[in-house]
């Protein structure tokens, strides 16, 4: 298995700039209260291990986060139905907003330093491992991040398809249209599939994960971005992070939660288990204030004023896989 | 890793020092190569000191046995030529050489970036490739230039030449320098090699008894970045954790173009390089497949680079006839 650490200048206020990123928490806060009424929500356990004992309950924009007991995965509990889900992202005035201004207004350094270099990860390790010159690719519940937009630059007359079985809804509006729903993706026909923070918006994470291995042909990959429960910030910062948002963040899987969740789906090798993000430091001290016992990490990263520190400090959290951003690459056996 | 594989057993172990194998094996010890050569085995792995590495080859070639040599072939150019022509009266046993260097998982995956373009043509190579001496060093065969046929650069340089026909290859200016100032054997410690192929390609590569440090690393210098490899996994670790680092150039108009680019390392866990060239070389017994890497025009290639450094060194030993 191999782990990356990356060095990289992406800033968060370049891709989430404080003005835009509060009004789309605003209109979520609003979207929540009128779209996914607590009385129409329902009970979930842990997406893992079907569990639900948990460690701790934490609100974010009025929905409950649960912890799970046994791996400390973050899961939204109660949730709405798939119905209501679907009904929320046509009616989110919060997804418009996004789709509209957020995006537009960050495309482009999104598209230099965030796409780009995924895919480009992604090609390194299909060129590596698929010898077969017509590849066929599909990215699962693409949501509005705008790979595809992307995928062309480094996947030139390769069939990359998008599927997602949740959105299917005449009127959600979204970067991209031409979709596929899950049952027009055969068995073992893909090369390789994407999971760009899928499983974090699933509602059923085991069931995606295997309806993917079961497209993948024998020695395709699978490539996974999520957040992770375990990362640095989470921890740190807990119902104060502001990486995560529901209803769409739905799971928050921790190190061992993922780990545990591709061991039950079977027939998966790990290539790659990385925690590559660069933010988990920024977005810690920039809520230093509401952390408790923080004179340490004040400490560390003000006080001391020592920039090789905090650089070192966040090649510790990549090297041993305890950034909140996670990256894998699956091989199916 | 023969016993590993699900399509054969290891059958026997020839060694002319059998006392040092145990004696509750599952497998044969014999002490005379012929006891080999003279059974049934299917295939042989050839892992002698240099000077023997040809004549068994030959004779396993001969007998219908499909051979797996260690790395180099033989101690000098004419060796291969002669393996190459056991090969080629027996087209239908198969011939490979331990060039293991180039399923190491950092290699593997610099070879995939490369090949898919996305940095662009090579520029040049840069390697270094050297051991700290060790245990009895200076009594080693390695060392004995009747044996081994050449120094550092043939036992373990030999490895990164490969490498660079690997990547690039087709050299075609040879500019070597040798010495033995250190340790004063009569083959090299040290060499460095600068080569240039029709292409503009340029290669550079140090090759060292006295690092002082096992030390591995590669610089493959592109049009668009460039990766660093270090490192190689082993079992005792002492070549140091293998990592790939992969930098994307700073173009001139770049506002922040400061020669220090955004770097991503990769850690490797795990190396499975022997397990692969080996699953190889059976898969190609097995299914009939030709040898279509570490086979013996890629051992002919790094062969004919050593013979042409130690050909434009100011060593008398290799300016023999014979070399």
């Amino acid at each position: 298995m191999e782990r990356a650490v990356i060095h990289s200048d992406l800033k968060k206020q370049e891709i989430q700039p404080q003005p835009l990123l509060e009004k789309y928490l605003d209109l979520m806060k609003e979207d929540i209260s009128k779209i996914l009424p607590a009385r129409s929500l329902l009970d979930a356990s842990c997406p893992v291990t079907g569990e639900s004992e948990v460690q701790e309950s934490f609100s974010k924009l009025g929905m409950d986060y649960q912890v799970s007991q046994t791996l400390g995965n973050i899961y939204l509990s109660q949730r709405p139905s798939m119905n209501l889900l679907k009904q929320f992202y046509v009616e989110s005035s919060a997804r418009k907003f996004w789709l509209k201004e957020l995006w537009p207004q960050t495309a482009e350094v999104r598209k230099e330093k965030i796409l780009l270099p995924q895919l480009g990860w992604a090609w390194g390790f299909i060129s590596q491992y698929s010898a077969e010159k017509n590849l066929c690719m599909a990215e699962f519940l693409p949501n509005h991040w705008g790979y595809r937009l992307a995928a062309d630059e480094i996947f030139p007359n390769v069939n990359y398809r998008l599927i997602d079985p949740l959105f299917d809804t005449a009127g959600t509006e979204r970067l991209v249209t031409d979709l596929d729903v899950s049952d027009k993706i055969g068995n073992e026909s893909l090369n390789a599939a994407f999971l760009f923070e899928a499983l974090d918006r699933s509602p059923n994470p085991a069931g995606l994960l295997e309806s993917v291995k079961q497209s993948l042909k024998p020695g395709g990959l699978c490539f996974v971005t999520c957040l992770l429960a375990s990362g640095f910030e989470v921890q740190i910062l807990g119902e104060k992070s502001g990486i995560f948002v529901p209803p769409e963040r739905m799971n928050l899987l921790s190190y061992e939660g993922m780990n545990m969740l591709i061991k039950k789906t079977g027939g998966l090798e790990v290539l790659e288990f990385s925690t590559p993000g660069v933010l988990d430091i920024p977005n810690v001290i920039s809520k230093l204030d509401s952390v408790k016992n923080s004179a340490f990490f004040n400490y560390l990263f003000s006080l001391r004023q020592d920039a090789r520190l905090v650089k070192s400090f966040q090649d510790f959290l990549q090297l041993n896989c305890l950034g909140t951003f996670g990256r894998l690459v699956l091989r199916k056996k | 890793m023969v016993d590993q594989h699900p399509n054969t057993v290891l059958s026997a172990v020839c060694d002319t020092s059998s006392e040092k194998l145990a004696d509750e094996q599952n497998f044969n010890v014999v002490r005379d190569p012929v006891e080999v050569l003279a059974s049934d085995v299917d295939a042989v792995f050839v892992c002698t000191p240099n000077h023997l590495i040809p004549e068994l080859t030959i004779q396993c070639l001969e007998r219908g046995k499909h051979v797996f040599s260690e790395k180099p072939p033989g101690r000098t150019l004419n060796d291969i030529v002669q393996m190459q022509a056991a090969e080629k009266e027996n087209p239908d046993i198969k011939l490979m050489f331990g060039f293991n260097h180039r399923y190491h998982p950092g290699v593997l995956r610099a070879k995939s970036i490369v090949d898919s373009g996305r940095l662009g043509k090579i520029i040049a190579l840069r390697g270094l490739y050297g051991k700290s001496g060790g245990k009895n060093f200076p009594k080693s065969w390695r060392n004995d230039f009747n044996i081994s046929g050449g120094g550092i650069l043939l036992d373990q340089g030999i490895h990164m030449l490969d490498l660079f026909n690997y990547f690039i290859g087709g050299f075609t200016s040879v500019k070597s320098f040798l010495s033995n100032g250190h340790w004063g054997f009569d083959v090299e410690d040290n060499a460095v090699v600068i080569l240039k192929n029709d292409k503009d390609q340029l290669a550079v590569l140090h090759s060292s008894t006295t690092f002082w440090k096992h030390m591995f690393q590669l610089n493959v210098i592109l049009e668009k970045g460039y990766l660093k490899l270090e490192g190689l996994l082993s079992k005792t670790g002492s070549y140091g954790r293998e990592t790939l680092v992969i930098g994307h150039r700073q173009f001139e108009d770049e506002a922040e173009a400061i020669g220090n680019p955004t770097e991503e390392t990769i850690y490797f866990d795990k190396d499975l390089s022997w397990d692969l060239e080996v699953n190889q070389f059976i898969d190609c017994i097995l299914n009939d497949k030709p040898v279509l890497e570490s086979n013996s025009t890629d051992a002919y290639n790094a062969m004919e680079l050593v013979h042409r450094c130690y050909q434009d060194s100011d060593f008398a030993i290799y300016q023999s006839e014979t070399n």
